[in-house]
């Protein structure tokens, strides 16, 4: 498998022509999107869209390939995932290069950003937080002494 | 002024066809869902996970929404299915180390464990004071806490709580409250350093 090949835009292109992603999160439901609408059998480029996305994202992939792929090649899928995760423990030839991202951009975008907290709030919290200035030592030592 | 399509009529022109009302509705409420699943899990990659998930559902499925519901209710309902079962999926990882039980109520059949695998994650909360929320809201029983944030984060009604969350309407305010009160009791020191002139 010739994974240095591999066109991630081309792939969302074929398989979603009329949309575009326009960050990572919304590539990877566009990619699983189109994984879904695969015929039973991949081609070798698709395979490559699914084995390109490791660690927590290949969980997903694999739980949408059962819907999507026939056993044969769910269980080649999950040995090339394997490969790709425990690298360390299979003969260097048979370890999967790794490839291009299928969908992130190349200027990432920020994620989903989540509500904040009322920045009012948070500014009286840090002034609270905050350390005192240290008041200056007397010039010519302590009153008393 | 151009007119703003609503989420009914995109998901419609989505089920004739027209992909790009699916990635509007996506752009849409993306941030809402991930907020949502975020608060409710307290772990910001599950949280995008659940986000991407409940709208590859909706890409699949949306031929499904019979539109006798509001766009969002739907899709609140499936990004809380999918919240809950990766609860409980965290219960069945960590086992009995969260089999202590915080509170249980009298309404509610579950046992409400309190949630501890929140981990303060600096993307998201990077202040003291959002720290404090998020963790006090993590130890608010989970039957609760979703009901806290779809009605004082996500601004729902009561009505479309109780859709969501298939609960009679008077269950949904009586879980709001009790909800509302442990998140007070656990706030309690906080609010005191923060309004120390209303003690």
């Amino acid at each position: 498998m010739n994974t240095s090949a591999f066109d991630s835009d081309s792939f969302l292109r074929e398989h979603l022509p009329s949309v575009r992603a326009t960050d990572e999160f919304e590539g990877t439901v566009l990619a699983l999107a189109a994984l879904h609408r695969l015929p039973n059998a991949a081609s070798p480029e698709d395979l490559e869209a699914v084995v390109v996305r490791r660690g927590r994202r290949s969980r997903r992939l694999r739980i949408a390939l059962y819907g999507t792929l026939g056993l044969g090649l769910l269980s080649l899928v999950t040995y090339v995932l394997t490969l790709q995760m425990q690298p360390g423990e299979f003969p260097a030839s048979h370890v999967v290069q790794p490839v291009p991202s299928l969908v992130i951009p190349s200027e990432v975008t920020p994620p989903a950003e989540v509500t904040p907290i009322d920045p009012v709030i948070m500014q009286r919290v840090e002034a609270r937080f905050k350390k005192p200035a240290q008041a200056a030592p007397p010039a010519h030592g302590v009153a008393g002494y | 002024m151009q007119h703003q399509q609503s989420d009914e009529e995109l998901i419609k022109r989505f089920t004739e066809g027209d992909e790009r009302s699916f990635v509007l509705l996506m752009r849409r409420h993306k941030d809402p869902i991930t907020n949502f699943a975020f608060r409710f899990l307290g772990n910001y990659d599950d949280a995008i996970d659940i986000a991407q998930e409940t709208f590859l559902r909706v890409y699949r499925f949306g031929h499904t929404y019979a539109g006798d519901v509001k766009f969002t209710t739907w899709l609140y309902t499936i990004a809380s299915n999918l919240s809950k079962s990766e609860l409980k999926r965290y219960r069945r990882k960590f086992g009995s180390s969260l089999q202590t039980t915080f509170r249980r109520s009298d309404d509610d059949p579950s046992w409400d464990v309190p949630d501890e695998t929140y981990r303060p994650d600096e993307r998201v909360d990077n202040t003291t004071i959002a720290q404090s929320v998020q963790s006090a809201l993590m130890k608010v029983s989970p039957t609760y806490r979703e009901m806290i944030i779809l009605r004082d984060l996500q601004q729902m009604s009561y009505e479309e709580i109780a859709e969501v969350t298939n609960t009679e309407l008077g269950t949904v305010k009586s879980r709001i409250n009790r909800g509302r009160a442990q998140l007070q009791e656990l706030l309690r020191g906080l609010y005191a350093e923060l309004y120390p002139e209303q003690q």
